[in-house]
């Protein structure tokens, strides 16, 4: 039975349905499983088990690795991710993240999370994943951190992090190539969640049957790249 | 006469930047953190009359605030984001000391975009118009270009903090088209300083006579793009 560990499990909550209900059993991660109801509901023909993990919080992220020392973890999947502290949803009244009005301690909390976070994920988990048979390091990332793909500003702690995750991202894939792990950068699509609104384009159903084909048929020929929801490339 | 805000001007490239803009006839408003002693600058200072020095730790976000306000009727014709930072080394794989990061990212990234905020009032006021940030041929993630030839992944703090200053530099010209201010990333070779270390291909001077004709030529048609030293447009 394959297995992928995902962060921020509560937001990508689709696609621990969709491993599970492939036969994947799952360790979802998320800050706090208490009020994460809908999860624990989730029961597939995987096995879904629920931790509690902050992953700013690298000593605990480091713990949780340490508990899971003996496995092998097909797929991890930094997908915890955040626009800003203040901004739960995808708010354009919110000014913190447009030039002039810049908060540059939730731009940093932003890049912890979206940035700093990943990285230290991959640190820690680096021995489970080369141990697991598709060797997969996945990085939620965005169109919004396109640099190609920017043609109207603003967004300045969202985008720089997810420009910078892509980074990140090629680092991975060149540094773990010689353990077999694969690295990508997943695009979902603009998805009607929490974040993405209401006028979204995709329904969650879509964005996530799509990345899941994505992850179950990556070869290691893609590591490095960016890949949409709909297997289509995105620009740096 | 024209003039050009520098930051980091202390030093290596910032340092010969202040001497090439001097030498053009150019007055140049040199920061650094610590005049007392930055003897070069302060030699240079002696030698030619249009240098001005000023201290300022890009960091201390009040004193860009207070020095913005200092110069509140100086319009500005160039404003050079130089200072920058690489962070601790060995910075790869398995040695990522997380706070540096942190630090080597407000350096790098929030710095120049706190400079932005705070000088772009004094820069669509000059006629130049032109905001020069400093990033690096280490930022490309497309990485197709011999200027990046170091191989992907080692240093991780610096390389993410350049993509980010990338996708900050992208930002900055849209948001600042309507004023009339073009921005530009700029890529200053491999130069033998102390960022660049002693193996470093090219000497300072042979990187700012490269650097100068360059920035002499940025303008609308190059806001939110990157070149490398010899002119060419470095792919994201």
């Amino acid at each position: 039975m394959p297995k992928i560990l995902i962060t921020g499990a509560n937001r990508g909550l689709g696609l621990t349905g969709r491993s599970s209900e492939a036969g994947w059993s799952v360790h979802a991660c998320c800050r706090n499983p208490g009020a994460a109801t809908d999860l624990a509901a989730i029961a597939g023909d995987g096995a879904v088990t629920v931790h509690a993990l902050d992953v700013a919080d690298f000593s605990a992220a480091k713990q949780l690795a340490q508990e899971l020392d003996g496995e092998a973890i097909d797929v991890l999947l930094n997908n915890a991710g955040i626009m800003m502290p203040s901004q739960a949803t995808f708010n354009r009244s919110d000014t913190s993240q447009s030039l002039g009005h810049l908060d540059f301690e939730g731009w940093l909390e932003v890049l912890r999370i979206n940035l700093l976070a990943p990285a230290h994920m991959a640190e820690c988990f680096a021995d489970q994943v080369a141990r697991s048979d598709r060797k997969i390091i996945a990085n939620t990332s965005s169109i919004m951190g396109s640099i190609e793909g920017n043609d109207s500003g603003g967004w300045y702690a969202y985008r720089t992090s997810k420009a910078a995750v892509n980074m990140l991202t090629r680092n991975l894939a060149h540094d773990l190539k010689d353990r077999g792990i694969t690295a990508v950068s997943l695009h979902p699509g603009w998805v009607r969640t929490e974040m993405g609104g209401p006028t979204a384009a995709l329904s969650p159903e879509e964005s996530v049957a799509g990345l899941f084909t994505v992850l179950t048929t990556l070869t290691p020929a893609q590591s490095g790249r960016f890949i949409a929801w709909n297997g289509n490339e995105v620009a740096w | 006469m024209p003039n050009i805000l520098i930051t980091g001007s202390s030093k290596g490239l910032g340092l010969e930047f202040v001497r090439g803009y001097a030498g053009a006839g150019w007055t140049v408003l040199a920061t650094c953190r610590n005049p007392g002693a930055a003897d070069d600058l302060n030699a240079l200072a002696k030698t030619w009359d249009p240098i001005r020095v000023y201290e300022l730790d890009v960091d201390d976000f009040g004193a860009i605030d207070v020095l913005a306000s200092n110069l509140k009727d100086t319009p500005i014709d160039i404003l050079l984001n130089n200072a920058g930072i690489k962070g601790p080394e060995p910075q790869g794989f398995g040695a990522i000391d997380y706070e540096a990061w942190a630090r080597v990212l407000h350096t790098n990234v929030f710095a120049v975009a706190k400079m932005c905020e705070a000088f772009a009032g004094h820069v669509a006021a000059g006629e130049r118009k032109l905001i020069v940030n400093v990033s690096s041929g280490l930022s490309s993630i497309a990485n197709k270009t011999t200027a990046g030839r170091r191989p992907l992944g080692e240093v991780y703090m610096y390389r993410t903090s350049k993509t980010a200053l990338n996708m900050l530099t992208r930002c900055l010209s849209f948001d600042l088209k309507d004023r009339g201010i073009s921005v530009v990333g700029i890529g200053p070779g491999w130069v033998r300083t102390a960022l660049g270390g002693p193996k470093a291909k090219f000497s300072t001077e042979e990187s700012i006579a490269n650097c100068l004709p360059l920035i002499d030529n940025l303008g609308p048609d190059h806001s939110g793009k990157l070149y490398l030293f010899d002119g060419s447009e470095l792919p994201w």
